[in-house]
């Protein structure tokens, strides 16, 4: 489908979101709770916080759930019953909205979609994903942390949502990308008035600091470096980066049960913990963090570009700032771009 | 960044000790990614010193890096430290995992550090609202041990009582188990597992935590119930009559679990029960690796 534009005023926004709301819609927005700003359910548009610029975790849980249960199973006698844990997703997200992301949490899901499909159709995300209906806001201020526009993104970047919405004024323009979000507009048609693409105010010549190609670059050639050692001795290996990165998708199946009962599950996994590559002999390709650290920069802007065209990064900053001993992965981008 | 007395001092102190080789690394901070931030720093040529600073935003525990692997092999090490993570460095010889002989100390006296959420949000004054609750029941301003010690320039934290700190423990104490189940159960859905918390503790160094030992599968791996509670309470546990306080666990926690909580009201109660508080002297036994016939029995019924 062809790009469609329209407005809203401001007021119809929250008239949109109150009403997909009592159309039973969950939607999922940027909310305050424990003193900061989550992704979270909102029972009406009051709810969202849409002054911040991210919430401190990404909506990564709502494609990829922080424990999924694959199968389970329970014994009677000598009887068996094994139940697919996809009857327990189907139709997921049907209903779900993400409302107040931004443009580079839209544009992890696509990103992610190319490893989850690569090989194996994982099916658990497929079936979220398809489902999931994204309606972001473009960013007006990006922060010191943020470089989505070196992560071939922008702050206004369509790419992953199926409704942008850009303020301008008491107004928004919307960006519809897509079916799903055509269906939303035309069934709220009242609210949203149709316009032209030259209506819509052009994107802003946003700046980059570095070249990604050039930090591919050097992470090409500079396998050993001692930049890694070196900066990464400040790393915990807390994988608070991981874990509040849009894009990190690793997992660790499980099982969990007993004679009776019990279940197969995957749960968030992270390449910096030290167990993470540790082998049964007891060896571990990964001795230190700094190879952890490094493993996790060649994944994110090199072995993913290679394989699936796009860098397994869109430049939210998140790890850089929630990391506790503030390491800053734009800083890090850029010099080893420098460096190459 | 302008150079205080203080810094002067500091790097006064970590150039003779890696000049006369008494130590091969100083581990420090240094100005960060933002002028509200800092980060760990770590120095072996004495011409890198002038990176050293301090602030009210040193907020990082250091003695974390001092159970790390590619920390240790620098032999002798030189630490700043505040006072709270001063605590974590005694508790670390108490527990023999670090020889008094092998590290320097320079103790940095600190009248609070401001709290990093609000720093990001451009929070630069030191005051009681502003500083982690730690500070505010702070013992230690000049850390108990030191081989050399820092003078603060900064005034000292003004403390009018109006702000509680760890004011949801006596909530908690007052409220039924369900109530206090009800309250956890709902922190602990938010737990993603990422163990940043076990990574951040400067006490937190088993070389294989119990969540990684899985012949038997101690503690379920999901992040769901139980699985979250299983390892928050184990995590509580395992650092009773141990943590210092520092309360990194908390501040690198993603999900904002007042994890805190827990820590400060074990201690409360292991210096209730039997009188001793951790990190305080490097020559106390551990707590509970020691049976005293005085010690509490009630239990035993």
């Amino acid at each position: 489908m062809e790009e469609k534009y329209f407005e809203i005023s401001t007021e119809n926004l929250k008239k949109f979101i109150d009403g997909i709301i009592t159309d039973n819609y969950e939607v999922i927005a940027p909310t305050d709770k424990d003193g900061d700003t989550f992704y979270g359910k909102i029972n009406k548009f009051e709810e969202t916080n849409l002054d911040i610029l991210l919430p401190k975790m990404s909506y990564k849980e709502y494609l990829l759930p922080k424990t999924e249960t694959l199968f389970e199973y329970s014994i009677s006698g000598v009887d068996t019953e094994v139940k697919d844990g996809l009857q327990n997703i189907a139709g997921a997200n049907e209903k779900r909205v993400i409302f107040g992301g931004r443009p580079c949490d839209a544009g992890a899901g696509p990103i992610m979609e190319k490893v989850f499909n690569w090989d194996y159709k994982d099916e658990f995300f497929n079936e979220r994903f398809k489902n999931l209906t994204i309606i972001s806001i473009a960013c007006e201020k990006p922060d010191n942390y943020c470089f989505c526009t070196e992560m071939q993104l922008s702050p206004e970047s369509s790419y992953g949502s199926d409704i942008l919405l850009k303020k301008s004024g008491d107004k928004y323009f919307a960006i519809v990308t897509g079916e799903k979000g055509l269906n939303l507009v035309k069934a709220y048609s009242n609210l949203f008035t149709e316009t032209a693409k030259d209506k819509v105010p052009a994107d802003k010549d946003w700046k980059k600091i570095f070249e990604v190609e050039k930090t591919k670059s050097f992470l090409d050639k500079n396998f050993e470096h001692n930049y890694f050692q070196e900066r990464f001795l400040s790393c915990i290996g807390c994988g608070v980066c991981t874990y509040t990165c849009p894009t990190c998708h690793c997992f660790d199946i499980q099982d969990e049960g007993n004679l009776k009962e019990g279940r197969r599950i995957r749960n968030w996994d992270s390449c910096q913990f030290g167990i993470f590559t540790l082998h049964t002999s007891g060896h571990n390709p990964r001795v230190t963090q700094g190879d952890r650290y490094r493993q996790r920069l060649m994944h994110k802007f090199k072995i993913y570009s290679e394989k699936f065209d796009k860098y397994l990064c869109v430049g939210c900053g998140r790890c850089s700032r929630n990391c506790p001993e503030d390491i800053d992965i734009k800083e890090v981008a850029k010099n080893l771009a420098e460096m190459a | 960044m302008a150079n205080t007395k203080t810094d002067e001092k500091l790097q006064k102190i970590a150039k003779d000790l890696l000049e006369s080789g008494e130590v091969n690394l100083i581990i420090g901070y240094t100005k960060g990614s933002n002028p509200q931030r800092m980060r760990p720093v770590f120095i072996t040529k004495p011409e890198e010193v002038v990176k050293l600073t301090f602030s009210s935003n040193a907020v990082q525990d250091l003695a974390v890096f001092l159970k790390k692997q590619e920390v240790k092999k620098y032999g002798k090490i030189g630490i700043t430290v505040k006072g709270c993570d001063e605590k974590a460095v005694n508790a670390l010889i108490q527990e023999y995992q670090l020889s008094r002989d092998n590290i320097k100390i320079i103790g940095m006296q600190c009248n609070g550090v401001i709290k990093q959420s609000l720093a990001d949000k451009g929070e630069t004054k030191v005051s009681e609202t502003t500083v982690y609750d730690k500070c505010l029941i702070c013992q230690e301003h000049t850390p108990v041990l030191y081989d050399f010690l820092v003078e603060t320039e900064e005034p000292e934290l003004s403390i009018s009582g109006n702000v509680k700190p760890y004011a949801e423990i006596e909530k908690l104490e007052a409220m039924s188990a369900e109530e206090k189940n009800a309250y956890w159960a709902k922190e602990f859905d938010k737990c993603i597992k990422c163990y940043a918390c076990r990574q951040a503790c400067p006490l937190c160094f088993c070389s294989r935590c119990i969540v990684e030992k899985n012949m038997p599968q101690w503690i379920d791996t999901n992040s769901e119930e139980p699985g979250n509670a299983q390892w928050n309470l184990i995590r509580a546990y395992h650092l009773s009559g141990r943590c210092i306080g520092c309360g990194e666990c908390e501040r690198a926690c993603p999900v904002n679990i007042p994890l805190m909580l827990i820590n400060e009201k074990m201690a409360r109660d292991v210096y209730n029960l039997f009188g001793y508080k951790s990190g305080l002297d490097i020559n106390a036994k551990p707590v509970f690796g020691v049976f005293s016939e005085n010690d509490f029995n009630d239990f035993i019924k």
